[in-house]
């Protein structure tokens, strides 16, 4: 019996402030799940975009709009959310004691629709001491084909990054 | 090589149908995985969804659901409701792109038990804006249910939508 969750690629970075992630999305498959993981030098936020199909990493024309419902175990909940941006915040955080995320990746190549995207995360804070956890939503408002998507420390670097799509079939 | 999701079927809108409903829910399985996406009303109206018994959506008054809304230019939202007559969400916008989203179904297929699931969602909805969210849901009703219907509540057709579901191997 075939699975109908194909693996379509792994990407690691060691010490990168950065991570391209190309050439994961295609005609193959119009959802897909993204496993992102990383330990960064410190807390924060990271960002994500989107990456056309000329290689280009859109980051001009405010086409991104999300909300993210951060959830905090010490600490009082946020809200969190742009309708106008050059990038897109939520899809996980970074952290210096290890940071995971399950995220969903809707229509990506599909060059008559936005790009969608809904996540899920957990991360350690303050050596291990506190935990920040969020639910986020976004929309890329452009129409095009977007291959892949390249993820962004929003300080210092990332000691350790990894990311895995899968086509959901 | 053996795989752990296993697609059951897929329902694509076809002809503006004023109901999209994908059937296939057993004891096959304990869970299943519903993939919506591309749910684009006819005119702007609410995405709206009810379970199916025997293949036939149930109209009855014993949805209950709660979930939290987050739009991208206004306050997040908690919302709820009890006793209503299907499962409520976003106002979706004809022009867009529509909605999208993942289910988890559970004991769907267990005549003994309440229908319940989770949901996590994404559109562009009439505001217009980005607006998304999770939740979970119940038919509050103790007897097998072996789908999900989906509709527009103020009457509108599909423009275009597909749903598929998997079962998740035991």
């Amino acid at each position: 019996m075939s699975t109908n969750l194909q693996f379509i690629k792994e990407v690691k970075g060691v010490n990168v402030s950065n991570l391209e992630v190309l050439n994961c999305f295609s005609a193959d498959y119009d959802i897909y799940k993204v496993i992102l993981q990383n330990i960064n030098g410190a807390n924060n936020d990271l960002y994500t975009r989107v990456i056309n199909n000329s290689g280009t990493e859109i980051s001009s024309g405010s086409k991104y709009h999300y909300a993210n419902h951060e959830i905090n175990d010490s600490g009082s909940f946020g809200a969190n959310k742009n309708a106008s941006f050059n990038e897109y915040r939520g899809m996980g955080y970074q952290s210096h004691s290890g940071s995971g995320t399950v995220a969903y990746f809707y229509n990506p190549y599909v060059s008559s629709s936005y790009t969608y995207i809904t996540s899920q995360t957990s991360s350690l804070y303050s050596s291990a001491t506190a935990m920040r956890a969020g639910k986020s939503m976004g929309v890329y408002k452009n129409e095009d084909i977007i291959t892949g998507f390249k993820i962004h420390a929003v300080s210092n670097v990332f000691y350790w990054i990894k990311v895995q799509v899968y086509g959901v079939e | 090589m053996a795989g752990s999701i296993v697609k059951i079927g897929t329902t694509t809108a076809s002809g503006s149908p004023s109901v999209l409903t994908i059937t296939g829910i057993d004891t096959t399985y304990n869970v299943y995985l519903l993939q919506v996406k591309d749910l684009v009303p006819s005119s702007d109206d609410y995405i709206a969804w009810r379970v199916t018994k025997s293949g036939t959506v149930q109209t009855d008054s014993e949805y209950d659901n709660a979930r939290k809304d987050m739009p991208a230019a206004a306050n997040f939202q908690d919302n709820e409701a009890q006793n209503a007559s299907h499962v409520n969400n976003a106002h979706i916008e004809s022009t867009g792109s529509g909605w999208f989203a993942t289910f988890h179904l559970f004991n769907f297929a267990n005549s003994s038990e309440h229908s319940f699931g989770t949901h996590e969602h994404v559109a562009w909805v009439s505001t217009p804006q980005a607006f998304g969210g999770a939740g979970g849901f119940a038919h509050t009703v103790s007897s097998a249910s072996d789908g999900i219907s989906f509709y527009f509540t103020g009457g509108a057709t599909f423009s275009s939508g597909e749903l598929v579901l998997y079962g998740l191997k035991k």
